[in-house]
């Protein structure tokens, strides 16, 4: 346990000893984090929704009690009040969205939803031959995927109808109290106008909006949808029906129940603890390292700054995945770096970089290196040219040494600036897909029997792309990228509240 | 007041566009099967296939033979870049918009068959095929029924070896072979770990494996790779296992793919190499003379799998290839199933094995072809056929798991951290069992 110190005291700090305090405080704080997370911002949020919904009731209640007969006319068709009051244009709209809102309900909607219990009944006859040498037809049955997809889609739009409904009250009822206040109901053309000025921000954010919905929310959803199905190799749609099947894919997850000869459970957690190590040494080194590298490059007295730099940077130029396929090449177990070192003699028989399971991850983390050093290095000669060169002229007359000045200047310096940029990696590291997947492709293949052909050196991320791709366990996959997301929201957004805090409450200089 | 509009206009585009959605995937959605093409010049039949890069011309050349052969009707046959390795991921990805008729590898049909991408030959054809083709008809069952024309039975491995280091005597024994290599500063080539390869002394020895399938579903497993071996106290796998970690530990023999393969060729570093037809080229220019320099001799030879001794009990055995091909499949969803059968049996005719034997090296499947002269005398054909009938194990549908299971049992023996041989044996197989159940 660190001790609560004093601000003289903290201030009296060396920059690393600030750094272990923060560091070590940090966790000591995250507890009471946690716990102010569920005690005041839940809750918080909680109140927040039920007075939304409240309002949201009263109005429809204040509509009903006190809204003349166009305003109650508008609870059954939209934009029935607009239209009286001669807001033609807004009532159009209200009504128009109605109308085919009832079409297609009636066309396609409830029908899709009538399926969407039970994801489809009828399995497809396939075709065949009869006893004579004759054809059978076969017959199309239920697409269980489309049928979900459709029935998600439907239910996006039912909620987009009981919007536009409340929408058509609540303004009906405006309308109706405008009149009463004799106030100005506005025109279809100063609606349009107010679209261009003050309300510019929906007429910008439409465009995206659509787009997040249709590309990014639509697919969010379906995917957690199949999280609870049995999609998998053997409910192949159009081919097979699937069905609903509860928690059963996140069980499989942590008993190991899954009937199909995987241990997914302890494959998981293996995995997750890879990840996890994984992301920090690949994120560390790379930081470490660039760092030292720009800081020799940028010491005074250093001849050719700018080609040693430019040395660097070549490795940014050539494009990740050939760098990344050469190395996996280069480092084989027959490969080019084997061969020279036996042809050699300096090595007997050939190191195994990427097909022994403890290498291979040392492995994967020092190449990383050779893509992450040059990034970092520019990073950080930036910042160190920004660094104003009187602090260190300061320290050396106050007698620093080059070390002193170092932990007390220059990384407290860099690991401000930086802090961010160390989260993002961090996280971007979880789900590093291309380094891992071009460099040892996950291998070497795990040697304990079940474990379905995950590899020693497989991310999270990896190991879905095989799920998928090989084993076709859409369920289980679907529930461990849900993890995976919940993994690295609530860490990005725990460590990026926690930094900002820590940002404000000290000044480096 | 405020504005609603926004809303109204997104509301309005999901509406819109899900309802075109609909419009188009409507009729495909449910009951409503595609009334077959006539076959007159107004509505010609439309078939699709799907050929590698390097077989689309001589199957263009076919189809252009099958329209001759079949003048009563039109036809319109377009065809797609697809190789057989890719045959399965494509149709995966959407069945209903794949090939009608498209080669894949003959180990996949369960798994095509699975997804409704392959339908089932006519019963008087298939009989047909069993005698033409002999054994590589098993390749095409699922479900006890026929679901492929095979027309490639050349997917196996065997080994080619550099004469002017290993002897005709010498490539007899796995030993041998490794002595020879040794002596010349060589490697013998031999991918261990790739399941593929990894089994192939056990199912030498005489082990069985044979999955039942219910459907696409694999239900059984049954394999006497658990069986004691000739020693009475090992079973089969033991002596495959105890074979896949004494050649990790031999230096001589190296692994890798085919990249390895090629750069070991550059080179010459390699005086043996188990692998199969498909690297047949690159065999021959390896080992010819004066590469890759003038003191060189020709060596380019090929034999079936050499005997190999075993440890435990200091006795030769025979060593077995997976033995598979290729098939022209029928996809299911065809909207001309009849025409497409056809097509399929055209393109799998004797005559047509010929043609792709001469146009680009590929094995045949059928018997009769396979005894010609003119494909009797390559040698790495001739020799993958000879080794098929001499000593192999069909390639059968096998679910994923068999593959994952194989693999690992290859890197844990080869990892040097095994002390308990029976337990590890029986673990695969119980896992492979498991895996089915």
């Amino acid at each position: 346990m660190a001790k609560a110190v004093t601000e003289l005291e903290y201030l009296g700090m060396s920059g690393w000893q600030k750094f272990c305090y923060r560091f070590v405080t940090f966790f000591q704080r995250l507890p009471a984090v946690i716990l102010n997370f569920f005690r005041v911002t839940i809750p918080g949020l909680g109140r927040r929704i039920w007075n939304a919904i409240k309002s949201v009731f009263r109005t429809i209640w204040n509509a009903a009690a006190h809204g003349d007969w166009k305003t109650r006319f508008s609870f059954v068709i939209f934009g029935f009040s607009q239209f009286a009051n001669k807001q033609i244009m807004r009532g159009l709209l209200f009504f128009v969205f109605e109308f085919l809102f009832i079409i297609y309900m009636s066309l396609f909607g409830a029908g899709q939803l009538r399926y969407f219990s039970t994801l489809g009944e009828v399995e497809r006859t396939k075709p065949g031959w009869g006893p004579n040498g004759e054809m059978i037809e076969g017959a199309v049955g239920d697409h269980s995927l489309l049928i979900l997809l459709y029935g998600l889609l439907t239910i996006l739009f039912i909620l987009a109808f009981i919007y536009a409904w409340y929408a058509s009250v609540k303004s009906a009822y405006a309308v109706q109290q405008y009149k009463e206040a004799n106030q100005h109901l506005s025109t279809a053309k100063e609606d349009i106008k107010r679209l261009a000025d003050a309300q510019y921000h929906k007429t910008l954010l439409t465009g995206p909006l659509i787009g997040l919905t249709i590309f990014t929310i639509l697919p969010i959803l379906f995917m957690i949808f199949i999280a609870f199905t049995n999609y998998d190799i053997d409910h192949l749609a159009p081919e097979y029906l699937f069905t609903w099947s509860g928690f059963n894919n996140f069980k499989a997850l942590f008993d190991g129940s899954y009937g199909k000869g995987v241990e997914f459970g302890r494959v998981f957690g293996q995995l997750l603890l890879w990840t996890v190590i994984w992301a920090f040494f690949a994120t560390f080194s790379n930081y470490i390292v660039g760092m030292i590298v720009a800081l020799m490059i940028n010491k005074k007295g250093i001849r050719l700054k700018k080609l040693w730099r430019t040395v660097l940077i070549m490795t940014i130029a050539v494009p990740q995945f050939v760098s990344l396929l050469l190395m996996s090449n280069m480092l084989g177990d027959e490969g080019v770096i084997n061969k020279l070192l036996q042809t050699w003699g300096i090595i007997g028989s050939p190191i195994k970089f990427l097909s022994d399971k403890y290498l291979v991850k040392v492995t994967v983390i020092v190449v990383n290196m050779w893509i992450g050093i040059p990034y970092t290095m520019l990073m950080v000669s930036g910042i160190l040219m920004n660094i104003p060169a009187d602090l260190y002229e300061s320290a050396r007359i106050d007698g620093a040494g080059p070390v002193k000045m170092y932990f007390k200047i220059t990384l407290p310096y860099v690991f401000h600036v930086t802090t961010p940029y160390l989260i993002s990696t961090f996280v971007g590291n979880l789900n590093n897909f291309g380094v891992i997947y071009l460099l040892s492709g996950g291998g070497p293949t795990m040697s304990r029997a079940r474990s379905g052909g995950a590899g020693e050196s497989d991310l999270l991320i990896t190991w879905l792309y095989k799920l998928i791709t090989d084993k076709k366990t859409y369920g289980v996959a679907s529930v461990i990228s849900i993890l995976m997301f919940l993994l690295t929201s609530i860490l990005s957004l725990i460590v990026y509240n926690r930094s900002k805090a820590v940002k404000n409450e000290e000044d480096f200089m | 007041m405020r504005k609603r509009y926004i809303s109204l206009i997104v509301c309005g585009a999901l509406a819109a566009s899900s309802l075109a959605g609909f419009a188009a995937c409507g009729d495909g959605n449910k009951n409503g099967k595609p009334k077959p093409d006539a076959g007159t010049a107004d509505d010609p039949i439309v078939l699709t296939v799907w050929a590698s890069n390097d077989q689309q011309e001589s199957v263009k050349q076919m189809c252009e033979a099958f329209k001759a052969a079949n003048p009563d009707k039109v036809y319109d046959i377009k065809f797609g870049v697809v190789g057989e390795s890719d045959a399965k991921s494509k149709m995966e990805e959407n069945v209903q918009a794949g090939a009608d008729v498209y080669g894949y590898a003959g180990d996949q049909t369960a798994a095509l068959y699975g997804i409704g991408a392959l339908s089932e030959v006519e019963p008087a054809v298939a009989e047909e095929l069993r005698t033409r083709t002999g054994a590589t008809y098993q390749l095409t069952l699922a479900n006890g029924k026929c679901y492929s024309y095979p027309y490639a039975g050349d997917n196996g491995f065997f080994m080619y070896y550099d004469s002017s280091v290993v002897s005709a005597e010498e490539a007899k024994t796995l030993d041998g072979v490794i002595a020879a290599c040794k002596k010349a500063g060589r490697k013998v080539h031999f991918d261990y770990t790739n399941s593929w390869y990894a089994l192939g002394f056990a199912y030498g020895m005489g082990a069985t494996y044979s999955y039942e399938w219910s459907g696409s579903k694999p239900t059984g497993f049954t394999t006497t790779l658990g069986d004691k071996g000739p020693d009475g106290v090992h079973s089969y796998l033991e002596y495959n296992g105890q074979m896949l970690k004494e050649l990790a530990a031999e230096p001589t023999i190296q692994k890798g793919d085919d990249s390895v393969i090629g750069s070991s060729l550059n080179t010459r570093t390699v005086g043996a190499i188990i692998t199969g037809t498909w690297n047949a080229g690159k065999v021959k220019a390896g080992f010819k003379a004066g590469w890759p320099s003038a003191t060189y001799k020709d060596g380019y030879a090929a034999t079936t799998l050499p005997k190999w001794k075993s440890s435990l009990d200091n006795k030769y055995y025979d060593w077995a290839t997976m033995a598979g091909g290729k098939c022209y499949g029928v996809n299911s969803y065809s909207k001309n199933l009849a025409e497409a059968h056809k097509l399929a049996q055209f393109l799998s005719s004797d005559e047509m094995q010929l043609k792709r034997f001469q146009d680009n090296n590929i094995g045949p499947a059928s018997a009769t072809v396979a005894a010609m002269d003119e494909v009797q005398s390559n040698l790495a054909i001739a020799t993958m056929l000879k080794q098929k009938e001499a000593c192999s194990v069909t390639d059968g549908s096998k679910p994923q798991s068999y593959w994952d299971e194989a693999g690992s049992f290859a890197t844990d023996m080869t990892g040097g951290t095994v002390t308990d041989l029976a337990d590890r044996a029986a673990k695969m197989i119980k896992a492979m069992k498991d895996a089915v159940a």
